[in-house]
């Protein structure tokens, strides 16, 4: 068999049902080997190739394993870089599979050559430039452990075309290996005696500890865990904005997320505790630029499976090197061990009063529809356990707010990158992988803009996507910025365009309507919900700054 | 402070340029930098001097040890090791100069490796230290030009790399607990 082939029946052994790309010259085999299988593997052509590295992304976030994208040499491939920068900002595990041109010709400057390889090694938890069999054997079999293990992570394999149409019979002997073989599992380490005592000691002498979970905490599903120490300690918790959904958002301990757009009740408890304990989060500056976390005399636990984040940014007084929902376990047992007796939970005020209010938002134009209506409306026609997926700027943040997530929604957001036309091509993966679902995209206007023509993607599918966009006229987050560090000089940020989003879906052959009333917009998903469509509903909004 | 910290890595293309990177994107600034083979030849040895605190140290050791080419990273002790740099340095030397310079060298223990009518080129193996006072002393003469392999360093006494608790497993993903490829 070739390269290619062998690449496919690797991927099917692995138990990969569906890949996502886009065809070029260099992957011709590829995609006839694609081609060949396309009973056992299904390959989604994407309108471009960043919509291929955001859907597998999206379909990683939902599976919990490793997604797929393809890309041919060149402008296929850079194409994907931003895809490959997102997914290991947020630690999500992709195997990216480039064509490029022949080895001989590697280094020639010739066509639809790039050095793909050596443009992702800062984003990429690993490569192979794969220029002979051998190196194809050796990369197939360790891009999917390597990509899902430890803190996940995107993977690069670059391979010469003349490797993928190369026969070899060394593809032979490792399909065979692989049939017969273990594919144990990697282990994580549990969570080491001393520090977990370390921990548990600082927790006991803290009267006002704080809980904030991460990414980390999420992924691990940590939720119980965090819920039953938080009852111990007494504690409130809070998430950033990757740990969204990891407690119910009606959850006692829980006060909201910090960072950008935090809810006050968070700020203020961020404020008067004593002792913070982090879990699975890596305080980027997003999150935690304006926390102080050690001022008066404040102890700082740290939680994560991956100890190049601990102390990395800031100094922690105690630390566990371990999968999060397994140390907060081990915690609570400590605790149980040594008598310590469940506290009063503080702060003693009402806790998440915060709920849908809005501080001085502007008097709304007729037709607008207030922000804090919008979520309330979606979350009410959606039903439970929905995927929830954003684009990047102020809508972002107001869903990652003002939505009531829950532990059995998904929530697609690019946390870490931050980047724009992520949330459509996230929502489209994430819905294949779980077809039952509903999908919702929050994006806006700018967002929106950047990659819908991944509209041509739903509409081939058929998947019943729900795409709200919240229409300010504005690229919100930074017209934000402009109005308070530039004078108001709005440049390059009001949007003067007139497109009809109705219109716009109906040329994909998509429902599309525009609401007027929070009364509409919830009809409207209840309809797509029950029809089991597609729909893109334009909504017009304020969103203020935060 | 400075740094010495050992490296053993997959002997590999791309595998310095791996290194180099995350350096270089995490701002961990290289002081000196030498690669060579070990013993064993499938596996590199990069030795780096850094300078930097103790939380960057500490970054730079998990960094580094969560590259998949990466197998062992140390920092080695201050008060425990030997290093060595190799320098070669071309001085302008006419037959008068000639006896003076050969002088120099001699006292820094140079050795002369190359000689013409109008130049003279000496090896010289030590620490920076002493590499830079026989630069000072050079200088005069007119240096037309050096080269500097970077420090290399070794535990002393039976004390080595494969003492070190982490073992980072090479592509192979074996062995990859928390501390390892995540
Ligand atoms: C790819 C990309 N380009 C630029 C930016 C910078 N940026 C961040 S938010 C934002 C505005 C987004 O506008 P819109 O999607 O309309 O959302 P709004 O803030 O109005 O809700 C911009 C331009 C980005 N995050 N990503």
């Amino acid at each position: 068999m070739n390269g290619a082939e062998y690449i496919v029946r690797e991927l099917i052994l692995s138990g990969t049902r569906t890949v996502f790309g886009y065809p070029g010259g260099t992957v011709v085999a590829l995609y006839d080997a694609l081609y060949r299988h396309r009973r056992e593997i299904r390959h989604i052509r994407t309108a471009a190739e960043q919509g291929a590295a955001f859907a597998a992304d999206g379909y990683a976030r939902a599976t919990g394993r490793f997604g797929v994208c393809i890309a041919t040499s060149g402008p296929g491939a850079t194409n994907l870089v931003t895809g490959i920068a997102n997914a290991f900002m947020d630690s999500v595990p992709l195997i990216c599979i480039t064509g490029n041109v022949d080895h001989h010709l590697i280094g020639t400057d010739s066509f639809q050559e790039v050095d793909i390889v050596g443009m992702t090694l800062g984003v990429t938890k690993h490569s192979w430039a794969v220029r002979s069999p051998e190196l194809l054997v050796r990369a197939m079999k360790n891009a999917p452990r390597l990509a899902d293990c430890g803190r996940p992570g995107p993977v690069l394999i670059d391979v010469a075309r003349d490797v993928l149409e190369g026969e070899s019979a060394l593809y032979d002997e490792a399909i065979n290996a692989a049939r017969s073989g273990d594919n144990a599992a990697t282990a994580s380490s549990d969570p080491v005696p001393s520090q977990v005592e370390e921990a548990g000691m600082l927790l006991n002498a803290s009267r006002r500890p704080l809980i904030i979970c991460g990414g980390g905490a999420h992924r691990s599903g940590a939720g119980p865990a965090i819920s039953k120490l938080a009852k111990q300690l007494g504690a409130p918790v809070c998430a950033t904005l990757m740990g969204l959904g990891t407690l119910a958002s009606d959850d006692p301990s829980y006060l909201g997320l910090v960072g950008a757009m935090a809810s006050p009740a968070a700020l203020r408890a961020l404020k008067e505790c004593d002792l913070i304990l982090t879990a699975g989060a890596r305080f980027s500056n997003r999150s935690a630029g304006s926390v102080d976390f050690t001022g008066g005399g404040k102890k700082l636990i740290q939680i994560d499976s991956d100890s190049a984040e601990i102390n990395k940014i800031v100094r922690s007084d105690a630390y566990i090197e371990a999968d999060a929902r397994e140390a907060l376990e081990a915690l609570s047992v400590w605790l149980r061990a040594h008598e310590v007796e469940d506290r009063r939970p503080w702060p003693d005020e009402a806790r998440a009063s915060d709920g849908a209010a809005i501080d001085s938002r502007p008097p709304l134009k007729r037709g607008y529809i207030d922000p804090a209506e919008i979520f309330g409306a979606v979350r009410r026609a959606a039903g439970k356990s929905v995927i929830v997926a954003t684009d990047v700027g102020l809508h972002q943040l107001y869903t990652a707010r003002y939505f009531p997530l829950e532990p059995e929604d998904l929530f697609l957001t690019s946390g870490g990158l931050g980047t724009m036309g992520y949330g459509l091509g996230a929502a489209l993966g994430a819905q294949l992988a779980e077809p039952d679902r509903t999908a919702i995209l929050f994006t806006g206007d700018g967002s929106f803009m950047m990659n819908m023509n991944e509209l041509v993607t739903a509409a081939e599918h058929k998947l019943p996507v729900i795409i709200v966009v919240l229409k300010n006229g504005q690229l919100g987050m930074v017209h934000e910025l402009q109005r308070k560090e530039c004078g108001r000089r709005y440049s390059a940020t009001v949007l003067r365009q007139n497109v009809s989003i109705p219109k716009l879906a109906g040329a994909f052959g998509l429902k599309g309507v525009r609401v007027h009333s929070a009364e509409e917009l919830g009809a409207a998903v209840r309809e797509a919900v029950a029809a089991k469509t597609a729909a893109v509903i334009e909504v017009r909004t304020y969103l203020k700054g935060c | 402070m400075l740094k010495t910290i050992s490296i053993l890595v997959d002997n590999e293309a791309g595998v310095l340029a791996r290194v180099t990177n995350l350096f270089s994107r995490r701002g961990f600034n290289i002081d000196s930098l030498a690669v060579g083979t070990t013993d064993d030849p499938s596996v590199s040895r990069i030795t780096v001097r850094v300078d930097c605190d103790d939380r960057v140290l500490r970054q730079i050791i998990f960094q580094v040890g969560k590259l998949v080419c990466v197998h062992k990273v140390k920092v080695l002790d201050d008060n425990a090791l030997v290093t060595r740099e190799l320098t070669l340095i071309k001085v302008r030397c006419g037959q008068k100069e000639r006896g003076e310079i050969l002088d120099i060298a001699g006292v820094f223990r140079a050795r002369v490796v190359d000689l013409t009518p109008e130049a003279l080129t000496v090896e010289l193996t030590g620490d920076g230290g002493k590499t830079n006072a026989l630069l000072d002393m050079l200088r005069p003469y007119g240096v037309l030009e050096m080269a500097r392999t970077g420090i290399v360093a070794l535990d002393r006494g039976t004390a080595s790399i494969s003492d070190t608790p982490y073992e980072f497993n090479a592509d192979s993903g074996e062995g990859n607990t928390a501390k390892g490829n995540d």
